[in-house]
């Protein structure tokens, strides 16, 4: 395709064309039908390019900005080296100050509720050693009829993770909190190719999917804290309520 | 009540007020973390950058033209630190596949969800600097003059480059037969 006729279609879809330059464009979309059809995608195209999804930004950023403001945070990982999460984690430092430190992780309790409890064994902790930077539990599997899933918990140097990955025949829901706040999802991604429907509440984010589920949750470098994650999976007949608990004293990192 | 103009706020903020900053961040953090979204498409790296570029901006106030409007030169600090961003990491790692909400049925839905994934992935592809450009005038609704303010470049030079960056793009949507079978005129 002309650049010179494509310019002038450009310009025309940016409402910046003026009349002689219009004259033009339409006299040569009726001479070549081919420049009809290349307009018609170009304006395919601006239109997907205006109607791009809105992304929420984090719920947390206008209080780190202040903070920082304050002086009371560092300015961020991707000016600094300070954990993006830290000041997310230090809200969280209240909990672990009744709680021993020196108490290792010695077990991953999880218990499921709801309609249906579902056999499940106690997670087994792999042994953070020097060669093992990652601590983390072996791949649970949690079956309930149509609901197959996988959860794993692993901490980095300076992040642990709640990974969950689930695979379900049916629509699930999936609601993931902290300490009864909302979880924010630092990262997500999924197959697309069976989505369904996701929505954004004001008391958090529920995904209905019919496909496999990445979650991650970034717990920051101080996680000297009682961790409770309540992962709650209820296919829509069906509710089921799965309790991670993480006992304290795992230092990470 | 009315709103408060932008002037206002950066003239208490500089005399101390915080608050007024948290009304600029309120009324700016939508479109900037989309934007800085859109160039990085990572979340974690939208969020860490946002943060930093208002935390830079709240720095610098003092160096803000009131001559300007506010968001030209908040899009001016975000794109340049994107830039740098981006120069500093050279990453490209493809779209997250990222879920947006909409009232959509679930079929249109992920049609568009589809065509939309394939778009940012060809934005990606785009060399930043008309990455940038297309983003201010499709997604933050900027004019070639919004444009060429925020750039610092001339309204010519923003269309120049504009028309070229769309041309790239809609070439390589092109290629890869997608604007057939995805575009929304085929819906």
């Amino acid at each position: 395709m002309d650049q010179q006729l494509t310019d002038l279609m450009q310009e025309e879809l940016d409402g910046a064309l003026e009349e002689t330059g219009r004259r033009r464009l339409r006299a040569a979309i009726r001479q070549d039908p081919r420049a009809g059809v290349s307009y018609e995608q170009l304006r395919s195209l601006f239109e997907s390019l205006s109607s791009l999804s809105r992304v929420d930004p984090p719920e947390d950023l206008e209080m780190r900005v202040l903070a920082g403001i304050r002086g009371e945070v560092p300015e961020s990982r991707a000016g600094a080296a300070v954990p993006a999460t830290e000041s997310w984690f230090r809200r969280l430092l209240p909990l672990a100050a009744g709680l021993a430190l020196g108490v290792l992780l010695h077990s991953l309790l999880v218990t499921v509720t709801g309609p249906g409890h579902l056999p499940l064994s106690s997670g087994t902790l792999l042994d953070p050693g020097a060669t093992q930077p990652l601590s983390a539990l072996e791949p649970q599997v949690i079956s309930s009829g149509d609901l197959e899933g996988r959860v794993r918990l692993h901490a980095g140097i300076t992040a642990a993770a709640l990974e969950i990955e689930v695979n379900s025949e049916s629509s699930l829901q999936i609601d993931l909190r902290f300490d009864g706040s909302r979880v924010r999802f630092l990262g997500f991604s999924q197959t697309s190719n069976r989505l369904q429907l996701a929505e954004s509440r004001e008391d958090g984010i529920h995904l209905r999917v019919d496909a496999p589920v990445h979650l991650r949750l970034d717990l920051g470098r101080e996680a000297e804290a009682e961790v409770v994650l309540r992962l709650l999976l209820y296919p829509e007949s069906n509710p089921v309520t799965v309790t991670l608990e993480w006992p304290a004293g795992q230092e990470i990192g | 009540m009315a709103e408060i103009e932008d002037w206002q706020l950066i003239r208490d903020f500089q005399a101390g007020k915080n608050e007024a900053f948290a009304v600029i961040l309120k009324r700016y953090e939508r479109p900037i973390f989309n934007l800085v979204y859109g160039m990085v498409n990572h979340y974690e790296d939208a969020r860490d950058l946002s943060q930093q570029i208002f935390a830079k901006a709240a720095r610098k106030i003092g160096q803000f033209d009131p001559s300007h409007r506010l968001f030209s030169w908040l899009y001016r600090i975000a794109i340049n630190e994107t830039l740098n961003f981006l120069e500093r990491t050279q990453r490209f790692e493809g779209v997250e596949d990222r879920q947006f909400a909409g009232p959509e049925d679930p079929e249109k839905q992920y049609m568009r969800h589809e065509f939309e994934v394939h778009l940012r992935n060809a934005l990606s592809r785009l060399a930043p600097q008309y990455r940038a450009l297309i983003l201010l005038k499709h997604f933050e609704g900027c004019s070639y003059r919004e444009i060429s303010s925020v750039l610092g470049i001339p309204e010519s030079t923003v269309k120049s480059r504009l028309f070229t960056g769309r041309r790239y793009l809609w070439e390589d949507l092109h290629r890869k037969g997608l604007l057939q079978r995805h575009g929304p005129a085929t819906h």
